[in-house]
């Protein structure tokens, strides 16, 4: 790149909240718009060493998750979005996920402000909602009913359209 | 033994050493981390501890699962417990629309029937309505047949929308049986009211709802982030003229407004323009990047076809889409009115589209018509690489004579597309044309339709593809769907 000064960063260490360091190409690392902003503020003001950036928030079994789809998704960034392989790929790689992996990563995806990965995320767990019961959700997303029967029957009268 | 022994002490002193250089590893990582930042151990770390179930998701992040469910299914998870019960009341995109009962109301006649499903429509939106509990929404669109006498229900829901400071609001009543005059609901708002919708409103579609001149004005004048506007079907707009300040409108049609006589704007954000109904006094002032248009006409002769590039001359060059909805004859649909129509029509010396990527032809024809006349604006674009046909008759003439058209090579044309009534001579004979003047055709997509009663006596959707196999040639791709819908032809 021409506009590549010596305070234009290749690298930098992004470490979990394990205390395990990945080592992350910029590009891959701009998919987050966090690390993004970190590695700007870094060059803004000159500096030459590689940055560790922590992350308090992410495990590294989750992180290294994330950082498989930006490096994914850095690989097309140059395509167009309606990318055929790249929705499939999506797909694909959150099928493998049971439910606590998948919103450890949601957060995970809100937290390093990484969107197009947020909203696969609630697009996935939206649409396994959908064909559930009230009770299989309540079983699977450990959800305690806190009402009292007649609050729950009120409530379902309340909204009967939605049930029939 | 003493291996055994030896190398269990070796093992965990290794283990020992690697313990501590890992403590003095994470020690030094947490100092650096210290000095260099000391901003990211603040605010927004707190809320996320380790966690793994849904109901501990923050609500914003349930938000955006439940944006993803429609009203119906959103509305369901009410019962999953208190905090999802408020969730559910604070849901920010609210869609109403039911389609199973406006196919009921289309297929019924009585009209005491019509009436109360009408009523229990408007109980169910208010009743969401009223229970609704949070401070914005983003979205409002209601979609069902509703007359003039339920203005109070459009009133209460604008007032709500005004409240909320919607993002993009769509009132579409479009009745389930046309009529020529309906008795619309309309936009029922003072100027001051109007300009409450100032710094939140970017998307308004007001379809069958009575929006007059003076509305629009002031919508245009007060709402400074609105990108799209959609109006269709309303009778007391006459004009919209907004030429003193550039608009910051992206997208704007207005359709089907009978009494419309001018469109005078300045639009310099423009980027798609669309205008069916009679020709109007018409000036789009500097839209530099418009470059979708469409346009139609029901009754269409080579007269009113001139008015549509005069004055929108300049823009045909910039162009990448057009699509024009076309009407070709005059006169009843009963065999016993004179028709009146031109055998070949379409477009003669048209202007030339050197950006038009996709042209998309709308026609309603008889089968004695010709649609060889649009070979000229299809060769007055070189860069054209998709053409859509979407044909629609009520005359099914079996036989007739397919007429040769041959005329520029189409260069760079590599789809086409064909819609609804296909197969038929009048049809096949553009096909004919396009396909043996193409030289890069890739592919040939049909969505065909079952021709309906008479016709289909004599022309089986078995005769259509056939007829289709025939002329389409080896080298290209055919792929024919057969659709069972029934889409308007205007």
């Amino acid at each position: 790149m021409a506009s590549s000064s010596s305070s234009s960063l290749s690298r930098v260490v992004v470490k979990s909240s394990d205390n395990n360091l990945f080592v992350v190409n910029k590009k891959v690392a701009s998919q987050s718009q966090l690390l993004k902003q970190c590695i700007d503020n870094m060059e803004e003001k000159g500096t030459n060493d590689v940055i560790l950036i922590p992350l308090s928030n992410v495990t590294s079994n989750i992180l290294t998750l994330v950082l498989e789809y930006c490096e994914k998704h850095a690989d097309f960034a140059d395509d167009d979005n309606n990318n055929q392989e790249l929705k499939q790929w999506d797909h694909e790689f959150l099928k493998k996920f049971d439910y606590a992996t998948l919103n450890s990563l949601t957060m995970a995806a809100d937290y390093m402000v990484t969107k197009s990965l947020l909203n696969l995320c609630c697009q996935f767990i939206a649409d396994s909602i959908k064909d559930l019961t009230v009770q299989q959700i309540r079983q699977i997303f450990d959800i305690k009913n806190d009402f009292t029967p007649q609050e729950e029957a009120d409530i379902k009268n309340e909204n009967a359209w939605a049930f029939r | 033994m003493g291996w055994v022994y030896l190398i269990n002490k070796l093992k965990s002193t290794l283990v020992g050493i690697l313990k501590n250089l890992e403590e003095i590893w994470s020690w030094l990582v947490n100092i650096m981390v210290e000095k260099m930042w000391p901003a990211l151990q603040s605010c927004k770390h707190q809320r996320y501890v380790a966690n793994n179930i849904l109901s501990q998701l923050p609500d914003d992040l349930l938000f955006i699962i439940m944006s993803f469910l429609t009203i119906k299914e959103a509305a369901r998870t009410s019962v999953l417990s208190h905090r999802w019960n408020y969730l559910w009341r604070c849901f920010p995109v609210l869609i109403f629309e039911d389609i199973s009962t406006m196919k009921r109301m289309f297929e019924d006649d009585n009209s005491a029937r019509k009436e109360r499903s009408r009523s229990n429509f408007l109980r169910w939106v208010n009743q969401i309505v009223d229970a609704h509990l949070g401070q914005y929404i983003d979205e409002l669109r209601v979609t069902f047949d509703l007359k003039k006498r339920c203005q109070s229900d459009v009133d209460k829901w604008l007032y709500f929308a005004l409240a909320k400071q919607v993002k993009r609001l769509e009132l579409d009543f479009t009745p389930v049986i046309h009529q020529w005059k309906p008795s619309l609901p309309k936009l029922r708002l003072s100027p001051d009211q109007i300009s409450g919708f100032k710094s939140c409103l970017r998307s308004l579609s007001l379809i069958h709802v009575n929006v007059t001149s003076k509305d629009v004005d002031c919508l245009l004048r007060s709402c400074m982030v609105l990108e799209n506007l959609c109006i269709n079907t309303s009778w007391s707009l006459r004009y919209i003229k907004a030429v003193s300040l550039p608009l910051q409108l992206k997208h704007l049609e207005v359709s089907f407004c009978p009494r419309l006589r001018i469109i005078d704007i300045l639009a310099p954000k423009l980027l798609s323009f669309a205008h069916h109904g009679d020709p109007i006094e018409l000036h789009i002032n500097n839209a530099s990047f418009l470059s979708k248009l469409s346009l139609g006409i029901k009754h269409c002769t080579q007269d009113i076809l001139a008015y549509a590039f005069d004055s929108l001359s300049k823009y045909f060059p910039q162009l990448v889409y057009l699509s024009w909805k076309m009407q070709m004859y005059h006169g009843g649909l009963l065999i016993s009115e004179p028709y009146c129509f031109e055998f070949n029509l379409g477009i003669k010396n048209p202007p030339a589209m050197t950006n038009l990527k996709h042209l998309e032809l709308h026609v309603f024809a008889l089968c004695e018509q010709s649609l060889l006349g649009w070979a000229d604006l299809i060769e007055a674009s070189p860069q054209l690489e998709k053409l859509t046909l979407k044909f629609f008759t009520f005359d099914g003439m079996r036989h007739r004579k397919i007429m040769k058209h041959y005329g520029l090579p189409l260069k760079s044309l590599k789809t086409l597309e064909l819609h609804n009534d296909i197969g038929l001579p009048i049809d096949l004979e553009f096909i004919t044309y396009v396909v043996e003047n193409s030289i890069v055709l890739k592919d040939v997509i049909v969505e065909l339709r079952p021709l309906l009663d008479p016709l289909s006596k004599y022309i089986s959707v078995k005769d259509q593809v056939e007829n289709l196999k025939r002329i389409v040639p080896k080298g290209v791709r055919l792929t024919i769907n057969i659709v069972d819908k029934w889409e308007e032809s205007l």
